[in-house]
């Protein structure tokens, strides 16, 4: 009845208004959605905008801006990416993100307003305010028009609806009256899509207004809708391909996609339409999933296979269909503002206004060079207009091991990304690469303050078993405290189990030798002690010989005797008949503490009965 | 009680490679050099004086253990050296500990050096003390490394006491771990930094004003400063920049460095130091 009332209303302001929208009056047809789909025209490749040229364009925060352009606004700066021009930057009262239409970019400023900057030299165009106070959703452009959706207030008029307007010059092309519960929409060639009540994409002819189909999203909420050049998509969860295989929303059907991801990851496949906060430049656009989609023999696959997962200051090449990494990117020290797929590369910005371009292929850079050279600027975020960019530029370097950059992420000094540090670690832990059993010796050392990634490092090693890495372990255990080099020892407690595992008894005098050092905790000699006797070092007993002469009488061993308890197994296990003499004697010996007594008792008793050295009668 | 011939300390005894014990010296014994100078020994044990004292070194009585130790120290010679290295060998309570390795210390006998080694890596900061006091206190090529090693102890008097004994050796391999110890603000190292590294490094030093503190800095370059042979330009620059230095060490350093010198000695960093002290006594 408001819908009707609703379109009566703008019928008398003179403006073209469709039938009403609500998708629950309507059937759902597999055949009609394929027919709307398929008379959208497909997109030109390449950048949307009428100069031809990749664009990226960069919001910079007021405190942030380039020098020569103080002041209390956000500005955005169009920078050409394949030339490192920066063609324009402009002023601008912007809140929600840019969407780049042929000729002018839209942008919703606080007010609710949306405005429209001139593609060429950034000048505000047009601005397009609701005349009532309906909440601005979210908006799309599509070649020569811009779409944008307003949710009316609960119990106020009007109703939600969605206005078509002429890119050029912001003049309305057509209302529409929908439901109250309405997303962000999201339109390609000349078909704008928009969900509502979180199940329905109705799909609206661009020209018209004209409502011509829904897809119905039975199985999972429809939070977004995104339009990219290879189709419409719509989905939560995961992704389906507007299709008529999913205009039921069924998620068996082979237009439905949802990676395999790390636990770390916040699968945000686009960001949720019913949220208008989510129209701003958030952390939603640095901790989310960039995916593009490729038919494959009549089924959708995600494009290469892949999905890049990006957390902030990395990238992570999935394979969706096993989450097996392919390569991982960290980018120094700054956030990345803003990434997008564009086919064969990523391109971003960061938060300091450094531009550049991965290959998909293997995430080496393709180049990395600042927006504005020499000054501090502070991006918020970016948009991106470059579909199909790739190119090598400036800063270009090599694919780096993806050994080496796990490893540098597991050792970076951001204490944000705790469970990105411990999945990087995990995933090194389970490769057969060169160079992993060092780089898990590396984190053992460095990476002490953070336990979990430590203690995964540690099982990994212990497991890998590799006999190439014995030099490797052989050096970790040759690195001693020292105050003066400012060095640690390595967790010789991993490193015994580990070596005792490959069996690499030649390392066991170095493992031993931290026996005679100040700084070897007692808890150690446990591990050390299990490996000397599974290796039979008996080369090392005098070493445990000392340790236990030393430290029988010691008062601080009473309640943690485990070092001592182990230096005694070892002699009684490896030792011949004047090792157990010994024991004999601080088994009996008054200063011997009580525990290491007891103990002693235990093993001798334990012991096959052997005459004693000297003596012509056997004693247990 | 703990006898030569117990299984367990020739066992512990020969798992350090400590010397075998010496059959009774009677009748073989030379004279020392102290006899030889006419310097009167000290009486010799008899026998049942020796058993007592290795008894009272295992009493539970520690005041026994300590006057024990100290009477064997005094009377000296291998066999009752070899007394106290079999209780050490053996091992005691760590309250006693250092007080017989202080005396081992004063048999300054090579024999002992094993001992002494495995002691220096006690986890007790005050037996690693003792014991690198000891060590220090040994003519044997290999108490080099042993200190050069204990240079890096976790506890600051160790490595103050060897970066000591590397200085009194006038060691200067130690010098680039020393200079890793000035960096690190590590006070001991400052003074035998000061006196062993080339006077070239005077700037390297230098350079570590505010990263070290004004006393460490201070001390260190007034040890240079009083270096024989340094060129009075490199000696008028050390003593403008430890006039720079705030405190009563840089005071002191510049006091000791006039101090040095003949009074009428009428070079320019002598005019300078003396003007500074003058100055600083005016404040």
């Amino acid at each position: 009845m408001r819908a009707r009332l609703l379109a009566t209303m703008l019928m008398g302001l003179g403006v073209a208004c469709a039938t009403s929208a609500d998708p629950t009056r309507r059937r759902t047809d597999g055949t009609k959605v394929a027919e709307v789909l398929a008379s959208a025209k497909t997109p030109a490749a390449g950048p949307v905008n009428a100069l031809g040229r990749p664009l990226a364009f960069l919001v910079l925060r007021p405190d942030g801006s380039p020098s020569g352009h103080p002041g209390t606004h956000r500005r955005v700066a169009a920078v050409d990416i394949s030339t490192r021009e920066v063609l324009w930057n402009a002023p601008a009262e912007i809140e929600g993100r840019l969407a780049v239409a042929r000729t002018v970019a839209v942008f919703s400023r606080p007010d609710g307003s949306l405005n429209a900057l001139a593609l060429t030299g950034g000048s505000d165009r047009w601005q397009y305010r609701h005349s009532s106070d309906a909440q601005l959703v979210g908006y799309a452009a599509d070649g020569d028009s811009v779409y944008v959706v307003y949710r009316g207030k609960k119990g106020g008029t009007p109703g939600s609806e969605l206005v078509g307007l002429v890119a050029e010059t912001g003049s309305v092309r057509f209302r529409l009256a929908l439901s109250a519960q309405v997303g962000a929409p999201a339109a390609r060639g000349g078909i704008v899509a928009v969900p509502q009540r979180s199940q329905f994409i109705t799909l609206i002819d661009g020209q018209s207004g004209q409502v011509l189909v829904d897809i119905i999203s039975k199985e999972e909420a429809a939070k977004f809708v995104r339009a990219l050049p290879e189709g419409l998509f719509f989905g939560s969860q995961g992704v389906f391909e507007a299709s008529e295989k999913t205009a039921l929303g069924s998620r068996k059907s082979t237009g439905y996609l949802k990676a395999t991801l790390p636990d770390f990851v916040h699968a945000v496949y686009h960001y949720d339409g019913y949220q208008p906060a989510q129209l701003r430049y958030s952390a939603v656009d640095r901790n989310k999933l960039l995916w593009r989609v490729t038919p494959r023999n009549g089924v959708a696959e995600f494009a290469s296979g892949m999905v890049l997962v990006l957390n902030f200051r990395f990238l992570f090449a999935v394979e969706a269909e096993s989450g097996q990494l392919r390569w991982a990117y960290n980018h120094p020290e700054l956030d990345i503002a803003g990434a997008e797929h564009v086919g064969r590369a990523v391109v971003f910005a960061d938060s300091k206004g450094n531009i550049g371009a991965l290959d998909l292929a293997n995430g080496r850079t393709m180049w990395k060079a600042p927006a504005f050279p020499g000054e501090a600027v502070s991006v918020e975020g970016a948009t991106f207009d470059c579909d199909g960019f790739y190119a090598d530029g400036p800063g270009a370097e090599p694919a780096q091991p993806i050994v080496k950059v796990l490893k540098d992420i597991v050792l970076d000094p951001d204490r944000r990304f705790a469970d990105v540090r411990l999945f990087a670690v995990s995933r090194l832990a389970t490769m057969r690469k060169p160079g992993v059993t060092a780089a898990l010796i590396e984190i053992l050392d460095k990476g002490r303050d953070h336990e979990l990634v430590v203690q995964t490092a540690a099982e990994s090693l212990v497991e890998l078993q590799d006999p190439g890495a014995l030099d490797v372990y052989v050096k970790a255990i040759q690195v001693r405290t020292d105050y003066a080099d400012g060095t640690r020892a390595q967790r010789l407690d991993l490193m015994a189990r580990a070596v005792a595992k490959l069996g690499a008894r030649k390392v066991m005098p170095e493992l031993v030798e931290h026996l005679r050092l100040p700084d070897t905790d007692p808890s150690l000699v446990r591990d050390i002690a299990d490996a000397v006797i599974k290796l039979k070092a008996t080369e090392t007993l005098p070493a445990f010989r000392d340790y236990l002469a030393q430290y029988r009488a010691d008062g601080t061993f009473l309640n943690r005797p485990g070092g001592v308890i182990a230096a005694a197994e070892v002699l009684a296990a490896l030792g011949g008949p004047t090792d157990r003499s010994l024991l004999f004697f601080i088994l009996e010996e008054p200063k011997t503490i009580a525990t290491l007594k007891t103990a002693i008792g235990r093993i001798l008793a334990d012991l096959p009965v052997v005459p004693l050295e000297g003596s012509a009668s056997a004693q247990p | 009680m703990l006898l030569m011939g117990d299984p367990a300390v020739v066992q512990a005894q020969d798992s350090t490679s400590a010397a075998k014990p010496e059959k009774p010296t009677k009748g073989r014994k030379k004279a020392t050099a102290a006899e030889a100078a006419g310097v009167k020994p000290p009486p010799r044990l008899t026998a049942s004086e020796l058993d007592k004292l290795s008894a009272d070194l295992i009493d539970e009585n520690d005041q026994k253990v300590i006057n024990a130790a100290t009477r064997l120290a005094e009377v000296g010679g291998d066999e009752a050296l070899d007394r106290i290295l079999e209780v050490l060998a053996a091992g005691t309570y760590p309250r006693v500990a250092p007080d017989l390795l202080d005396a081992v210390a004063k048999f300054k006998n090579p024999k002992s050096l094993h001992i002494l080694v495995m002691y220096s890596g006690n986890l007790n900061f005050r037996i690693r003390i003792a014991a690198i006091k000891a060590i220090a206190g040994l003519s044997e090529p290999r108490v080099v490394e042993i200190l050069l090693e204990r240079l890096g102890d976790p506890h600051a008097e160790v490595r103050a006491i060897a970066a000591e004994a590397l200085a009194e050796r006038k060691e200067t391999r130690s010098v680039a771990r020393l200079f890793l110890l000035f960096k690190r603000n590590d006070a001991g190292s400052a003074g035998p930094l000061g006196r062993l590294a080339e006077l070239d490094m005077a700037p390297k030093i230098a350079e570590l004003r505010g990263a070290v503190t004004d006393a460490n800095l201070a001390v260190a370059l007034g040890e240079l400063l009083k270096r024989p042979g340094a060129p009075d330009r490199l000696r008028l620059d050390i003593v403008r920049t430890i006039g720079r230095i705030p405190g009563a060490d840089a005071t002191t350093a510049l006091v000791e460095f006039v101090g040095s010198l003949d009074p009428k000695d009428n070079s320019p960093s002598h005019g300078e130091a003396q003007t500074l002290v003058d100055q600083r006594g005016d404040l």
